[in-house]
């Protein structure tokens, strides 16, 4: 058994269930997808905040206050656990529309430095995007713009939560979600 | 043939400049404000994010917690000249008004180093509170101001013995804090709380706390102390306070994401780096709006005094 006197003596920081300190460096990811669609068909898919049939890495979900700012929609994905998010932000003339996630639920803990940690389902802190469609005539582009920090908070982060998980995991739901609303648009 | 006459000209100072960290381009980009637009972009490796201007105009310093400290451009050259080894805290960063001193806030050893600034050497260590993030020295060198992030809390250091004189409770999660000219009020932008503390700093006491929108990370002063704009990241825009009043007369939108702010020597111009958009909002501070957008590099954080003088 390990001894956290190491981690004690640097003044281990009080570790609260809503995690808002974080790191020192900001992440950011973007991906763009051109669609063989009207921009309007593609908005009408994505369009309702509490419909996320489009985004494989979602099971299903469960929402209040439509797409009112404020509105919160929780997420039940695929490989299990749960996200909630508000929205931030909704403009239907532009397309597009802000959010934030508020919290992850956990997948599982491991020891590091001594102490355990839970790892986030989604291993990322302080996560914001906003999706927005771009009418380019007969065809149109989707951008999904994305913020956030790794889940770990302090500094020699384990594996499960540093930068390299964070930015892997969010490239990965960017990636299949742009591609199955390509799909789906151009059917 | 005779002794040439050297006549020295003093060429009248050149117009300050705006050094603008690009957190995830690895650079820093250099703004004349003369004509709003990046001159130079110096490649500055390890994620720069703090960055401190000598008051002398010679040396910028960025801090670079992925490089585990801090790169030392030279202003002349537009070029990192040389690196401080730290630790991959190094976030936080200010210059004392003398030239002599640079003091580098350590994220996460609660701590905050000091280095003479011609030997780039470590001379010293403060301790301070948890998680430290801004800080600013007085313009009389006799104090620094520490924003402690997660013990929400301001320390103000005394510079003759290195000894923390005052310790005062803020808001939740101060990051950025300023003094104003006469080193007599210091604000300080709560980030969780989102609110900014008023300080009085001859008593350290708590004198007003105003709210702002959502996540304010940082602040700056013009027009002679007069107003003060505070960074609100989340809602990308700006509150304006009047600091008689300390009461928000105007909310100005810049870009997504808005974090480090500064204001050019003619105490009329503030520049606002946006972290997602990659650009720099110019705001007058004699019209409250924004009259220019200038385009950065990658993640633009610009956390700390950018202006020369």
């Amino acid at each position: 058994m390990k001894k956290l006197t190491l981690l004690m003596s640097l003044g281990a920081f009080m570790f609260t269930s809503v995690a808002s300190a974080h790191g020192p460096v900001r992440q950011k990811l973007e991906q763009e997808i051109t669609i063989n669609a009207p921009a309007a068909k593609v908005w009408n898919i994505i369009k309702e905040y509490n419909d996320l049939s489009w985004l494989p890495a979602v099971k299903g979900v469960t929402a209040t206050g439509g797409n009112e700012k404020g509105a919160v929609r929780t997420l039940t994905l695929k490989n299990g656990g749960t996200l909630v998010e508000e929205l931030k932000k909704y403009d239907a003339a532009k397309m597009s529309y802000d959010y934030k996630i508020t919290d992850i639920s956990t997948t599982h803990t491991i020891v590091h430095s001594g102490v355990e940690e839970k790892v986030p389902v989604f291993p990322v802190d302080n996560y914001a995007a906003s999706i927005k469609i771009e009418d380019k005539g007969g065809s149109s582009v989707v951008s999904w713009k994305t913020g956030y920090y790794r889940a770990y908070m302090n500094n020699n982060p384990p594996a499960e939560m540093n930068e390299e998980a964070a930015n892997t995991a969010v490239g990965a739901v960017l990636k299949e979600g742009l591609e199955n609303l390509k799909a789906l648009a151009e059917k | 043939m005779g002794v040439a006459a050297v006549f020295l000209y003093s060429p009248v100072q050149a117009a300050p400049f705006a050094y603008i960290t690009n957190q995830l381009g690895d650079s820093v980009s250099v703004i004349n404000p003369q004509t709003n637009t990046v001159e130079n972009t110096i490649p500055v490796l390890g994620k720069p994010a703090g960055v401190a201007v000598a008051p002398n105009g010679e040396r910028v310093y960025a801090s670079t917690p992925e490089a585990k400290g801090v790169a030392v451009i030279d202003t002349k050259t537009n070029a990192v000249i040389s690196t401080i080894k730290l630790s991959e805290g190094a976030l936080g960063i200010a210059v004392s008004p003398d030239n002599a001193r640079l003091y580098v806030a350590d994220w996460y050893q609660n701590s905050v180093s000091v280095i003479d600034t011609q030997s780039l050497q470590a001379v010293g260590t403060i301790a301070v509170e948890k998680s430290p993030s801004g800080l600013m020295v007085s313009s009389n060198n006799q104090f620094l101001y520490v924003a402690n992030r997660i013990s929400n809390s301001v320390s103000q250091i005394d510079l003759k013995t290195l000894q923390t004189k005052n310790v005062t409770p803020v808001g939740k999660h101060p990051f950025g804090l300023m003094l104003d000219s006469k080193n007599e009020q210091l604000y300080t932008a709560n980030v969780q709380s989102d609110d900014v503390s008023v300080l009085d700093t001859k008593t350290m006491h708590l004198i007003a706390t105003i709210k702002v929108n959502k996540l304010p990370y940082t602040v700056a002063l013009a027009k002679n102390d007069s107003l003060l704009f505070v960074t609100n990241q989340e809602d990308g825009n700006v509150s304006v306070i009047d600091t008689k009043t300390l009461k928000v007369i105007k909310e100005i939108t810049v870009g997504d994401k808005p974090e480090g702010i500064s204001t050019h020597s003619d105490d009329v111009h503030v520049y606002v780096a946006n972290w997602f958009d990659n650009t720099v909002s110019v705001i007058d501070a004699d019209t409250l709006e924004v009259v220019e957008t200038i385009k950065t590099g990658s993640g633009s954080r610009a956390f700390g005094q950018f202006f020369s003088r």
